[in-house]
This record gives structure tokens, sequence and C-alpha cells, in this order.
């Protein structure tokens, strides 16, 4: 990295540090009152600062204060409004803690909260008190809080080696970091051990125990120096922060990157911590680093390597996991590819010979490999006890009895076939296919049985085969030796075989994980609708984790609602309803095997999406995640969010696109409807006013009359098609059929439409052996009228419209045919459509009068079509299934 | 108002070209009807009428376009009729040249009285087609322009 680069502020911290603004905002903003240990009056400065901001004006309520029966603070706190603690009932006593709902409800600007490392009683909601005030600051409430400085997770330990007091109440660094104001409160130890003596701190008979244990001169000196420190990287921090924000050029902090490696020893806790601090002195960014290797982890040391990964998360260190036999190479690696400047690692602690070489081989190698990189060594505690320390690293013990039986038996067999052939083979090649035997073995199970085989076959050779048969005693030197080789050859490669087999299965699990992520992918993105997620999701979920899940989506009045709708939610409480509310507003998981509501039946994962939490997943965990399946679960909620996600996306675009066309197709109504309203009652208001107005000539008061008349029919014609098409729309229409002559239907409609057709030549085709039909003449006249009518309105003056009638097997069929434009491709399909309109067609008409031909004739159980003719214009076509009277096709064919 | 006054009617509907031609021709105008905005523009061009009625829901060009297209060399009165009532489009219309705006429906008694205005008016800017300012004369009937004669 050049000067240039180290000059300029990064952009990416910019961003965040906007970000960080913003985010700041809404939230409410966290002051800590930080001490170096009891009785340096923390809580009376708080009070004392609540005071001052209550003069100012400010709406300051008590949420929880320990005054510990000390009188100047109990002075302060009156004055204040107190929330009523609330009582949790605990193994029949009773204790009270804060009353968390209470003071949001009350939603005060300040509140002030006591003791922020203070572990709630159980069946609060959340185990620790930092998550009370991170849930008031979500809701946008300021909080004063006191806290001392050996409640700080990455202090804990260095404060519990120089007081020998170990801290169980401890504060996520996180948290202190996140804090928008610390104002340390300082004393001189002087002065505090004068407070003590005082009994200003305590009780004058706990005071000297106190004084004896904790109170050290030393121990506070200590404390004091580690308070000062932690606020002055703060300080040094924060003007880093500021000059980043004001872009001010100056000593930016070196790009310092630390790299912690840490196994399933309880000595990396320390590592952890260490390293933690390391980085805070040094203004370095830091990660933390596991690599797994072959060697299988007993119960116990992948519970400490859970807590230590919980850890790092608690220190806020970045944590990764890494797969590879070569630890050295593993790490060095992956620091290479990060960019890490310093790699940090343990000393291991050196119990016998193999420890040491192993040792010597590590930090060699680690010093040989890692170039340019530096690399930190951390001595090993020797107060902290290794309690895993003597467990034995190589075979564990985890098979079943059924494999030993297998492979004692497959032994066994193999033994006795090779008893009947060894005059034939001799007795040496037996070992031989004894030891296949055992490498075959090897690959199919673990360590223990395998052991056991090569033990068994050993002592079967020896006993059954090698001369003198019978004994364990062997005769030559040769057939010791061999016996021998044959034990260690067994032996090395079964364990040998396993490791790579555990390795392998390691691997495979991941593989498999990958894939099934993949395979999750894939089936995620073909189907669509939030109900086929919730199928596909819920199913996927039992699939791989063995867990029945519950999906709770929000919806449009901004509640949850259970997606899946096979599965009943009887066995999901109000009380369950309401753990999932909390989760879904407050983005964080809470439940069974959680830090949040830990007694209730399920757990509960919040479903983040980009922009907002959208849904919550609740099921039943019979057991803690490990990190590998914590990680798996979470890649898998983040697809399933995402998924929920574009859906609904995709759904409000739907919804937009629907009202966005139905206003469209309202408009177009609306317009129509008003300009074909118009004309007639333009042309009836205009001619009656001139008739009122003026007198006239006779014909041309006859002309004004026929214009009213002409106009009232149009009108009457429009009303009925909207009758009509109500009617269909209702499904009110019932044809009443009736026997009719289609010469009066064809005659009705042509004088009905006089006016319109005197510009056209019209042709009626009837031919005359044409029978009686059963139709509803009314609604077929309406038909025909509105099918010449378009006609007419697209056609040219003079040309020519044709009206086609026949009757065929059953069927009557009517051609409509002009010489207009026709249709073009794209409008063809539409023209039966509700209120559409040709593009070309002239002004007026309502886009009606074809859909109620197509509902008519639909009613008549008919259909209708349309298509262009050769030499231009358009030829509608309607079918329509008949009775037909013989008696009257007779008669006519009689006239 | 001089006899046989000629109106050009630019509408599509029949029923409204019909009303008009029976009440204007009672009136004693003559009367021309076109039932496209291009007809319009044509026949406005050929019989050189002295008033235009103009609709603006035209099924070829909108009545805008005809407006702007007749205004490049009509000067005489324009009167749209349209079914269009909104402000927007009366401003936009009178903005581009028409004389007077009225929506349908209509009383004719109003109509007439505006065609009247619009004729009155007219006739000022017809008798006197020469403009002068100074030695500068422009014969708008003839297009012509003239310097010190």
């Amino acid at each position: 990295m050049n000067n240039f680069d180290d000059n300029r502020p990064n952009p990416d911290e910019l961003l965040a540090s906007l970000l960080n603004e913003e985010e700041k905002g809404k939230r409410g903003k966290l002051k800590i009152f930080f001490g170096m240990c009891a009785g340096v009056g923390k809580t009376y400065s708080m009070l004392q600062t609540a005071q001052a901001e209550k003069i100012k004006g400010s709406e300051i309520i008590i949420g929880f204060i320990e005054t510990h029966n000390r009188k100047e603070t109990a002075n302060l706190v009156e004055g204040f409004e107190l929330i009523p603690r609330k009582s949790y009932e605990y193994k029949s006593t009773f204790v009270q803690e804060m009353d968390l709902d209470a003071i949001i409800a009350r939603n005060p600007h300040i509140v002030l909260v006591d003791e922020l490392a203070h572990t709630n009683a159980p069946g609060s909601r959340h185990a620790k008190r930092y998550q009370d005030v991170q849930e008031l600051l979500e809701n946008g409430i300021n909080v004063y809080t006191t806290l001392n400085v050996q409640h700080l997770e990455s202090r804990s330990e260095t404060v519990a080696q120089i007081t020998g007091v170990i801290v169980r109440e401890t504060l996520p660094d996180e948290i202190f970091e996140s804090a928008d104001e610390v104002e340390l409160i300082d004393l001189t130890p002087d002065e505090l051990l004068q407070r003590l003596s005082e009994g200003k701190v305590y009780a004058p008979e706990r005071s000297r125990e106190a004084v004896e244990n904790f109170f050290r001169r030393g121990n506070i000196t200590a404390l004091r120096e580690m308070a000062l420190r932690i606020v002055a990287d703060r300080v040094d921090k924060q003007l880093h922060d500021y000059m980043q924000h004001k872009r001010i050029r100056g000593p930016w902090k070196s790009g310092l990157h630390l790299l912690v490696a840490i196994d399933y020893r309880q000595q990396s806790t320390r590592l952890l911590r260490l390293a933690k601090n390391l980085s805070y002195s040094m203004g370095a960014q830091i990660q933390a680093l596991y690599v797994e290797s072959s060697h299988k982890l007993t119960v116990k040391e992948s519970e400490q390597l859970d807590k230590n990964i919980k850890l790092a998360k608690q220190l806020a260190i970045k944590f990764r996991i890494n797969t590879n036999n070569d630890i050295v190479r593993a790490i060095v690696e992956y620091a290479q590819k990060e960019n890490i400047t310093h790699i940090i690692v343990g000393k291991p602690r050196v119990r016998n010979l193999y420890s040491v070489l192993r040792l010597g081989n590590f930090v060699n190698r680690l010093i040989r490999y890692s170039g340019n990189i530096d690399v930190y060594i951390l001595g090993s505690d020797s107060q902290a006890k290794d309690n895993l320390g003597k467990k034995v690293s190589l075979p564990s013990f985890t098979s079943g009895y059924k494999q030993y039986f297998t492979v004692s038996v497959f032994v066994f067999l193999s033994s006795i076939l090779c008893y009947f052939v060894k005059d034939l083979i001799g007795y040496q090649a037996v070992s031989f296919a004894l030891l296949f035997l055992v490498s075959v073995l090897a690959i199919f199970f673990g360590t223990g049985p395998i052991l056991l085989s090569a033990v068994l076959s050993a002592l079967i050779w020896d006993v059954f085969f090698i001369p003198p048969q019978f004994t364990l005693h062997i005769d030559k030197p040769l057939d010791v030796l061999m016996l021998i080789m044959f034990f260690i050859i067994a032996l090395l490669n079964g364990i040998l075989t396993s490791r790579v087999r555990r390795q392998e299965l390691k691997i495979r699990i991941r593989e498999e994980r990958t894939n099934a992520l993949y395979q999750f992918t894939k089936d995620l993105t073909v189907i669509s609708g939030l109900e086929e997620v919730t199928k596909v999701a819920t199913n996927y979920i039992q699939k791989y984790f063995k867990l029945d899940c519950f999906i709770f989506i929000i919806n449009d009045a901004g509640t949850l609602e259970y997606q899946s709708k096979h599965s009943s939610l009887n066995i999901f409480s109000e009380n369950d309803m309401s753990i999932a509310n909390w989760v879904f507003k407050n983005s964080i998981k809470a439940g069974k095997n959680t830090d949040t509501l830990p007694s209730s039946d399920y757990t509960y994962f919040p479903l983040m999406g980009n922009n907002s939490t959208i849904g919550v997943v609740a099921f039943k965990q019979f057991r803690v995640f490990t990190f590998g399946e914590e990680q798996f679960w979470e890649a898998c909620l983040a697809q399933i969010t995402g998924k929920y996600e574009r859906e609904m996306l995709r759904e409000a675009a739907k919804r937009t696109y629907i009202i966005s066309e139905s206003e469209k197709l309202y408009k177009i109504l609306f317009n129509s409807l008003s300009h074909e309203l118009r004309i007639p009652v333009a042309t009836i208001l205009g001619a009656s006013d001139t008739l009122l107005v003026q007198d006239y000539a006779e014909d041309t008061r006859k002309k004004l009359y026929n214009e009213i008349n002409t106009a009232s029919i149009r009108l009457n014609r429009l009303i009925e098609n909207l009758l009509n098409m109500s009617r269909l729309e209702s499904g009110l229409i019932s044809p009443r059929l009736d026997w009719c002559d289609i010469h009066d239907l064809a005659n009705r409609v042509a004088d009905s439409l006089q006016n319109e057709l005197n510009l056209f030549k019209l042709s009626v085709i009837i031919p005359t052996n044409m029978p009686m039909v059963n139709i509803d003449f009314g609604l077929m006249e309406q038909v025909l009228h509105n099918l010449i009518l378009n006609a007419t309105q697209h056609s040219p003056a003079g040309s020519r419209i044709r009206v086609k009638f026949f009757y065929d097997n059953g069927s009557l069929t009517i051609q409509v045919m002009d010489r207009g434009t026709g249709f073009s491709v794209t409008e063809i399909h539409s023209v039966f459509n509700k209120f559409y309109r040709g593009k070309e067609a002239k002004a007026g008409g309502t886009g009606l009068g074809l859909s109620i031909v197509k509902g008519f004739v639909e009613a008549h159980k008919g259909t209708v079509s349309v298509e262009n003719r050769q030499n231009g214009g358009a030829l509608f076509t309607i079918k329509i299934p008949v009775e037909i009277s013989d008696i009257n096709t007779l008669n006519k064919t009689n006239d | 108002m001089t006899v046989k006054d000629a109106i050009l009617i630019i509408d599509d509907e029949v029923q409204i070209r019909r009303l008009l031609e029976i009440t204007l021709s009672a009136n004693g105008f003559k009367i021309i009807e076109a039932s496209t905005g291009k007809e319009g523009v044509t026949f406005a061009a050929s019989q050189q009428p002295n008033l235009i009625i103009l609709d603006l829901g035209l099924p070829d060009i909108d009545g805008l376009e005809v407006v702007n297209k007749l205004r490049e060399w009509y000067l005489k009165p324009i009167i749209i009729l349209s079914v269009r009532n909104s402000e927007v489009d009366i401003v936009k219309a009178l903005d581009n040249g028409a004389n007077d705006y009225l929506t349908k429906p209509f009383r004719t008694g109003e109509l007439l009285a505006r065609i009247r205005v619009a004729l009155r008016q007219n006739q000022n800017i017809t008798e006197n087609p020469v403009l002068e300012f100074g030695s500068l004369s422009i014969d708008l009937a003839n297009h012509t322009v003239r310097k010190n004669n």
C-alpha cells in the first residue's frame, strides 16, 4: 500500500459512516456511564446527568435503578417517574426485573437502566439486560445505563487473572462499541478506598471483606488503568471516525488486519480475547479462522468449539471455517487471500515428546510459509485448566455394537475359509488374506471395529495358523516378526483409511449441503405464488433439517399470516403467536435455544429481506444447531426470504397492473359513453332550441323534428345496448325460444336501420327452402342490428353489405359481409372484447355492440367468429344450433 | 352580414352536421360539409369559406392539428364546436388560433350570435388587408411586401 492510498478516505468507510448516521437517526441513543468497579459513583453520576436533562425539559423516567441503599443516590432518585418492576416467579420465589413492555408503552424520551451487564431472571423475555436495552433503543427510546470494566467480554478473563474473581455477567464488546456516548466515571484508588472505609459503598462489615478480597489497591489500579485505556481507545477511534466523516486528511490508521487461528480447546477463548484487545490497541481489523481437519471431535470438543465460535461472534470478530488436513497451509493460504498482516496463534501446551515435535513443526512451518505476514504466538495460560487435555486424541469409539459384531463375523468367516485352504496356500499366505480383509473393512467401518478386526485376525492367525497350532506360542522367530508386522500394518492401515474416510465424510456433508442448497434454489426458481413457495420451503426444511416448520408472512394488512393451508395451526397458541410477532417486529431470533424467551416451545427466526422483515419461521428445535448447520440454515432462510420477496413484489406489480388496466378501461368507457350520449343529446337540444327560439319555415321544422327523432332512436339504442350488456354481465340472459321466420328478422332489422343503410347497398340472401327456426327473436334482432350497423360504420359509402342466412344440419348460419377496412391481425382477436374499439374506428361508438353480439349468440349456445375477406372487408359468421319445424318447411316449399 | 356567407362545417358526426346544416341554412348561410380533417382543410382551401366550425374529435387528424394547418394561411374565424369541455382543451384550442369555443350540447341562438360576432370582427381585418409600418406596407391578401411603394 502506498502513501497516496493511506491518505485517502476509503469510499466504503465513508458510505458506512453515512449509513451509520442514517440508522442512528431512527434508533434511540445509548449513553454508558463507565467505571472501573463498583462504588465509583456511576449510578450517582447517571442520576445527576438525568436531573440536569430534566431541568432542560427532557422527559426522563427510571426503568431500573439499584441504589444499593446509598443515601445520596436514593435522594437523587426522588422526583423521577418510576416504572414498577415486574415480578417473575422462579423456583417458588419472586424475582423482580425491569418491566420492558411498560417502558416501551410509556415511550419516554430517556429511560435510566442501571447495570447493563445484568442477567435477567429465567422467564424474562431476554436472557440479558443489554438485550432489553437493545429493544428499547430499537423503539426509539434513549437509554442511560451503567457498566463496569470487568463486565466487558474481552476483559473478563484478564480481570479474573488480576483479581481472582471470575466474572459471570459479561457484555458483548459490540454493545459497548456501538454506544453513542461513553462517560468515564473515574476516582483515584485512594478516594475509592476512602469511600469504602466510610461505608458509602457497602455496609461496614461487607466493606472490610470487600477491601480484603476485591478492592486491593493493586487490583483497583489495574482495573482503573484498563478502564482508562478502553475509553482512550474509544476516543481515538471516534477521532478517526470524525476525521473520516469530515474528510480530514490525517494519519489514518494503517490497514492492519489480524487473523486469529483457533481450535476446539478452551485456550482459544483466551486467545480470542487477547487478539481482540490487540486489535483494539492496534486499531486493526480482526477475523478468526478454524481449520477443520480429519481429527474427529468428541462431544465435549465440539461443544467447546461452538462456544469458541459464539465468543468470536460476541467479540464482534468475523469468523470462518476452512477444511484442510494441513492446518498451517490452510491458515497461510487464507491469510494471503484476505490480506492479513498478522497471524495470531496460541502456543500449544507441551505435554510429551510428540507434542514437542508437533509444536516445533507447527511453529516452524507457520513461520516458514507465512512470508511477509507477522506471526504472533501467544503463550498458553498456565492457570486455565485444560480439562480436555487428558483425553486420548487418537481413536474415538463411536461405532455401534452392530459394527463390532459385523466385523467379527467377517473375520471369523474368512478365517474359517482360510483354515480349509491353508494346506493349499500355506499359513503365511493366510496373513495376507487377513490383512487384505482388514484393509477392506477399514473402508466401511469406524476406527473401533477396525482395531478389533486387527487384533482378532492377529490372534486367530497366531492360534490357528502359525505352528504350533492351537497355542499362542510361536516357534520360529520369523513368525513372531511376521505377527508383529501383521498387527502393525493392520492397525495403521485401518486407522489411516478411516481417517481419510472421516475427512471425506466432512467434505461430503458440505458438498451435500451445497448441492441441497443449489437444488433448493433451482426448485424455488421454477415455482410461483406464495403458497407454492411455502410448500416447497416447508418440504425442504422437513427433508434436510428434519424439522416441521410454520411460516408466517406479512399480509397486506401488515399482520403475520400463517401460510400453509394443509396443516392446522391449532397447536400454535396465542402466546406463541405473540412471540412470532415480537420476532417479526424486532427482527431477532427468539424462542428455544436462543437468548430471548428461551422457555418457549418453538424457535423463531425472522425472515429478513432486503428492505424489511417479511415474515417469521417457527419450528420445534430438538437440539442446538452446530455452526455448520446454522450457516446452512441461514443460507436456506436467505433463499426462502429472497423468493418470498420476489413473489410479493410480483404480486404487487400484478395488482398495480390490474388497477391501472381497470382505470384505463374506465377512462375509455367514460370517454366513449360521454361522446355517445352527448351527440344525440346535442342534436335534440340544438334542434328543439332552434324550434323554440325562432319561427322557421315548415320544411325546416320538419327536418328538425326528424333530427330529434333520429337522435332519440340513437339514444334509445345506446341505452338498450347498456342494458343488454348489464343483463349479460349479471348472467340474466336466457333466450326465450320461439318459432320465427328469417325473412321477418331480416326485414325488421333493415327497417330499423333505414337511415344508416341509405348510403349502402344491402343484399339479404335467404335460400328458398329456409325453414322456420327456434330462436329468441328479440335477441337475434339485436345481434343482426349490431352487426349491420357495425358494417355501415366501417365501410365506405356506396359499398355493398351482404347478409346471408342458411340452414344446415341442425345449425343456423348467419354471415354479414362488408367491404370496409377489415381488421388488422393484431386487433382481430379483440373485436368482441367489451369496450374494445378498433384503432381506425371513427369517433363515436361505445365498443359494446360486438361484445353484445357475442353474448347473445353464446346465450343461444352458438358461436361467432370474424375474418377478413380476401378482397377487403370483414366477414362475421354466426352459427347457432336450432330446431326446425318440418311442417313449416313443407308449407314453405309448397308455396 | 352579407348574403350567403359560406360556412364550412368539419365534423365527423352526420347528425350534428345535419342539424347545423338545417339551422344555419335556415338563417341564410351557405353550408359546406366535411367529415374528416383532411377533407376540411381541402375544402377550406378550395371553397374559401368565411367561417369554419370545427369539431376537435376527428377520425383522421386531431382538431388542434387542423387549426394549426388552417392558420398557416387561413385568417378568417374558426369556431370550435366540441364535446371536450375541459379548460385545458379550451385554452389550447384558443391559443392555437381558434377564435371561439363552444361545447356540445350547444344552443342554436348562442351559436348564431357567436358566428355573427366572429364575422363582424373579421370584416375589419379583411377590409384592410394591407398593414403599414412607416414606409413599409404588407399586403396580406396578395402576400406582397412593399417599401416606399
